[in-house]
C-alpha cells in the first residue's frame, strides 16, 4: 500500500516542480477540451433550442435517437474520425490525423449530442413558456433569444460544463485520432493511461489530481455563474 | 382591433375541438368567453394570440390575416403567468425595453403601472419569489404597460382572493375605458362575466355563440 502514499507525495513534488512536460500536457488538454466544449456548446444550444421548441413529425423518435447518442462510445467515434481523416481516408488530404485538430473534431462529435440532449430536454420542459412570454410581450427574435439565455442560464451552463467534463475526461477517441504523441497530442487522460501502464503511478496520480481539480473548478464556476450558491 | 373569425377548425387528434363558421367581434368590445372544461377556450385564445394555428380557416385582425407585427399590439395572459428570473420592476419594464423605451421614461411607466395595481412596494422584489396572487398582479401590470390593442386573458383572476379580484376587474375595465382596446376574458365565473363584460362568447360542443350578457344566466352555467 505504500506505493499509493508515495505516489501522492511524488505527485505533489511533480506538480510544484514545474515539469514542462506536465504543464504542456495540461495546457493542451485545456485548449482541446475548452475549444471542443465551446463549439459543441454553440451547436448543441442552437439545435437543442430549435428542435425543443419546434413541433414536428417524429419528435419522439428524434428524442430517443438523441438520448441514445448522448452515450456514444468514445472509441467508436475515434475510430470513425480516424477512418475519415487517415491518409487513405476520404478526408486524408487534409492531413489532420494525429493532430490536435483531429482531437477537437472527435470531441465535438462526442460532446454535441450531450449538450443538445440536455438543452433539448430543458427547452421541451420550460422553453415553450419562456418563448410564449417573449412573443406575447412583443419581443423580436434577438430579444427572445436573450430572454431565453437569461432564464435558462443555469441549465445551459450545466450543459456546457457537462460537455467540458466529458471532453476533458475522455481517453478513447483522443488516443485513436491523436496518437498520444509527446509534445504534440498528449493530453491528461492519455498521459495517465500511458504512465499507469508503465508503472509510473506518481505521474498518473499527479495528473489525476489536476483532472479532479479542474472538474471541481468547472462545477464551482457553474454554481457561481448561475447565482445559486448558498 | 376588430376580430373576424372565418371557418375556423381545430382538432386534437381525431377529436373535433371546434368548428366556428363566421363571427365578427367589433373593435373595442370587452367579451367574456365561457364554456365547459375542455371546450377549447384556451386553444381559441392562444390561436387569437398567434401562439397556435388552426387546421383550417383563419382569424382576421382589422381585416388582415395574422402577421408578426401583431405581437407588438397583442398580449396573452395565462391563469398562471410566467415570471422572469428578475425583479418585478425588470419584469414590467421588459415589454417597454423591447420597444425601445428606456431610461427615465421606462422607469416612469413601470412605476405608474405598479401603482395602478397597488403594488409599488414589490418593485425591487425578485418576481420568482412572489405569491400566486402577487404574480398575477405583476403579470397584469406587465401586460398593460405597453398598451396593447388586443388583450387576451385566460382566467387571469383564478388565483386571486376577492379583494384582489375586485382590483383586477376594476383595473381591467378602467384600461378598457381609457384605451378602447378589444379584450377577451376567459372566465368560469358568470358573476365576473356579468360585472366586466357586455357580450358573452359561449364555446361548447365545437360551436361558438355570441350573446348579450344577460344570456349568461339563461345558459344555466354551473362550474
Amino acid at each position: 500500500m505504500d506505493y499509493i502514499a508515495d505516489g501522492f507525495k511524488e505527485a505533489f513534488n511533480l506538480l510544484i516542480s514545474m515539469d514542462p512536460e506536465v504543464y504542456s500536457v495540461i495546457g493542451l488538454s485545456l485548449v482541446v477540451s475548452t475549444l471542443s466544449a465551446l463549439i459543441a456548446g454553440i451547436l448543441g444550444t442552437v439545435i437543442g433550442i430549435y428542435t425543443g421548441l419546434k413541433a414536428f413529425r417524429g419528435k419522439r423518435l428524434y428524442a430517443r435517437i438523441l438520448y441514445t447518442m448522448m452515450g456514444l462510445p468514445p472509441v467508436v467515434v475515434g475510430l470513425l474520425v480516424a477512418i475519415l481523416l487517415s491518409r487513405r481516408g476520404p478526408m486524408g488530404s487534409l492531413e489532420l490525423i494525429f493532430t490536435p485538430t483531429a482531437m477537437v473534431i472527435a470531441q465535438v462529435i462526442l460532446v454535441t449530442p450531450i449538450v443538445t440532449g440536455i438543452v433539448f430536454n430543458v427547452t421541451v420542459k420550460r422553453g415553450r413558456e419562456v418563448y410564449e412570454l417573449g412573443k406575447t410581450l412583443g419581443g423580436g427574435h434577438v430579444a427572445i433569444l436573450g430572454l431565453f439565455l437569461k432564464e435558462l442560464k443555469a441549465e445551459l451552463l450545466a450543459a456546457f460544463v457537462t460537455g467540458f467534463g466529458r471532453a476533458v475526461s475522455e481517453v478513447g477517441a483522443v488516443m485513436i485520432v491523436g496518437g498520444n504523441i509527446q509534445g504534440h497530442t498528449r493530453v491528461m487522460t492519455t498521459y495517465i493511461a500511458m504512465n499507469n501502464s508503465m508503472g509510473n503511478y506518481a505521474k498518473s496520480i499527479a495528473m489525476a489530481i489536476v483532472l479532479l481539480s479542474l472538474s471541481f473548478l468547472a462545477n464551482a464556476f457553474v454554481y457561481h455563474a448561475a447565482g445559486e450558491e448558498n | 382591433m376588430e376580430l373576424r373569425i372565418e371557418a375556423l377548425v381545430k382538432r386534437h387528434g381525431k377529436r373535433l375541438l371546434f368548428d366556428i363558421e363566421n363571427l365578427r367581434l367589433p373593435s373595442g368590445g370587452l367579451y367574456g368567453l365561457m364554456g365547459p372544461n375542455g371546450a377549447g377556450k384556451t386553444t381559441l385564445l392562444k390561436m387569437a394570440a398567434g401562439l397556435d394555428k388552426p387546421d383550417y380557416g383563419r382569424i382576421l385582425y382589422d381585416g388582415r390575416a395574422w402577421h408578426k407585427g401583431l405581437f407588438t399590439e397583442t398580449t396573452y395572459l395565462s391563469q398562471k403567468a410566467y415570471m422572469m428570473n428578475a425583479t418585478v420592476e425588470d419584469n414590467v419594464g421588459w415589454p417597454l425595453e423591447v420597444r425601445g423605451v428606456r431610461g427615465l421614461e421606462r422607469d416612469k411607466r413601470v412605476r405608474l403601472a405598479l401603482e395602478r395595481m397597488e403594488i409599488p412596494e414589490l418593485s425591487h422584489r425578485k418576481a420568482t419569489t412572489l405569491s400566486g396572487g402577487e404574480a398575477q398582479k405583476v403579470a397584469l401590470a406587465r401586460a398593460l404597460v405597453f398598451e396593447p390593442r388586443l388583450l387576451l386573458m385566460d382566467e387571469p383572476a383564478a388565483s386571486l382572493d376577492r379583494q384582489a379580484t375586485e382590483l383586477f376587474e376594476s383595473r381591467l375595465m378602467q384600461y378598457h375605458k381609457e384605451t378602447g382596446a378589444t379584450i377577451i376574458l376567459v372566465t368560469h365565473s358568470a358573476e365576473q362575466a356579468q360585472r366586466c363584460c357586455k357580450e358573452l362568447l359561449w364555446l361548447q360542443d365545437g360551436r361558438l355563440e355570441i350573446s348579450m350578457l344577460q344570456g349568461v344566466n339563461k345558459l344555466h352555467y354551473t362550474r
